[in-house]
Order: structure tokens, then sequence, then C-alpha cells
């Protein structure tokens, strides 16, 4: 039945899709959305494309999770990579030696 | 007699003054990965942390305590890279253009209907994407797909991202146009939401490359 219904709505959501951006446009937009290029506001006809389009929406909120993680980074991937015992050892000398 | 013997105004002044080795110990291991994650090379990271240090002890007056000693050596060490990248965008040719580009194709190669998602690459529901960032794995996983992005890619990532650096400030740092920056940014994103969905997302349903 699910199918039955799919299978007309069909030509119905291709006609609406006819008349929004692409799917590589929608993609290219998202991004911009966080550089400030062109402003953070979604254009109407992209909103559109993305109440139809389940994989580009699905595409912007995974954009947004990477965003808000890539905010957070540097405080939590602190513990991957530490400063070596003899650099340590190096720069306090240095800085003795600066001290002085 | 080698050193002063503190009276009650130097060991106040001791308290609030800041004691540079120390900063080794406590901030040397952030200082590192932070310059690590940007230069991508661990000599060089390590002469950062010295120069870093070096400059707030020259500049240790200048600090006033208004913010944590962190964030203040943290700036320090974020103008000192920012002025790296500004010479290596003078001497080298900075964009990446290629990257992903072969990538971003095939997930738009769609004959029915072109520059829409190719089954095949189009984005599937992430699970347990909620909690994601509550969880260490993911930010290994995280960790290890940005290091996978090329180091020129993986830079202008880290400025805009991370350090949320405008994207004039970065286009001017690097001596790159604002449509180059921007076709670096959207094939990073591209390309770590694709390593994060098949490490990350499915890894436990063998959708792997």
């Amino acid at each position: 039945m699910k199918r039955f219904v799919s299978r007309i709505l069909r030509p119905f959501v291709l006609l609406l899709a006819a008349g929004t951006p692409t799917c590589r446009r929608v993609v290219q937009q998202a991004s911009q959305r966080f550089d400030s290029v062109t402003g953070t506001s979604i254009p109407l006809r992209t909103r559109a494309h993305l109440l139809i389009c389940s994989a580009c929406a699905r595409y912007l909120r995974q954009l947004e999770l990477i965003h808000e993680a890539s905010g957070k980074l540097a405080q939590k991937d602190t513990s991957l990579s530490k400063l070596p015992d003899a650099s340590r050892t190096r720069i306090k000398a240095r800085l003795r030696c600066e001290k002085s | 007699m080698t050193e002063t013997e503190p009276g009650n105004a130097s060991a106040a002044d001791a308290a609030i003054r800041p004691d540079p080795e120390r900063w080794v110990d406590n901030h040397g291991d952030y200082l590192f990965h932070f310059a690590l994650s940007r230069v991508r090379d661990a000599t060089k990271a390590e002469d950062f942390v010295q120069e870093t240090l070096l400059a707030g002890l020259r500049g240790m007056d200048r600090y006033q305590g208004r913010s944590s000693e962190r964030t203040w050596l943290g700036g320090i060490l974020r103008n000192k890279l920012l002025d790296h990248f500004r010479t290596l965008g003078r001497e080298t040719s900075f964009t990446d253009l290629d990257f992903y580009a072969d990538e971003e194709e095939r997930a738009f190669e769609n004959r029915a209907f072109p520059d829409h998602w190719n089954a095949a690459h189009a984005p599937s529901e992430w699970s347990a994407a909620g909690d994601a960032l509550d969880r260490e794995e993911f930010w290994k996983v995280f960790h290890s797909c940005s290091g996978k992005l090329p180091d020129r890619i993986a830079r202008v990532f880290l400025l805009r991202e991370v350090d949320r650096i405008s994207s004039d400030e970065i286009c001017a740092t690097l001596n790159i146009s604002p449509n180059n920056l921007w076709v670096m940014l959207h094939r990073a994103r591209m390309a770590l939401r694709r390593c994060l969905e098949i490490h990350w997302f499915n890894a436990d349903t063998g959708d792997a490359e």
C-alpha cells in the first residue's frame, strides 16, 4: 500500500523538485551557510527542496553536527598527542636560560 | 647568596606572577596538540610551543590575568601559526582544488536526475547522532577523519571551523580567493561527513570502503 501511494505521489514530488535547486547546489549552499560568504539564511526554493529531499535534509543536519563538533575539537582531543619529555626538558631549559 | 629571601611583597608578587616553567607542564600538551593539528609536523609543533612560551615569558608583564593562562598562551600560539601560514601563502599556491573532486562527481552521478544524489552516495540516517559528541570514541574517529584531509585542506578547515577565523581573514592570510576557499571548505566537509558516516555512524553495519 505504502509503495502504491509512493508511486502515485512520485510525479507530483518530481514536479515540485523540478522547481527547486539540484541536490548538488543545495549541498553547496549548505556548506556556504557556515562561512558567512552569502549569509546564513536558506533561500526559499532550497527550503522547498529540503522538504521533499530527505538525503539533502540529512546532509544539512549532519553538517550542523560536524560544525558543532569542530567547535569543540580543541577541548576534546588534547589527550591524543603529548609534548615529548625530551622536548619538555629542552623547553624548560630554554626558558630558564631566557629568564636569567 | 643565590636567591633573594622573599619578603611579604615579593611573596605576594610570586603568587600572582606566572611561572614559565610551570607553563610547560600545565599547558605544554595543549599547545603541542594545537600546533601539531595545524602544522602536522612534530618537530615544527615543538618549536612553536617553545616560541610561544618564550614570547609569553618576554611579554609576561603585559599579561593582566584577565583571561586564563591557557587562553592567553593559546592566543600567542595562534598568532604565530597565522604568521607562519601567511608566509606559506606568499610562497606557495595554497589551493588544493582537486581534492575530493572525483568523489563529488560520483556523489551526484545520476542519469535520470543529473546533479541529484546517486543512491549509493546519498547520506544515510546517522543513528545515535544526538549523543555522539559525548562519546570519547566519536572524538577519536572525528580526529582520525580530520587527520585524513590533505594538509592544505585541513589547515583551511581548522582555521575556519575550529578556530572560527572569518573567511575574509583566512583568504587574506593564505592569499587565496573567496571562491577557492569556499570550494576547499565544501569538499573538506563532504569528505569529513563521508568518513564519519563510514567509520562511526555505520561502522557496525560493515558499510566500509
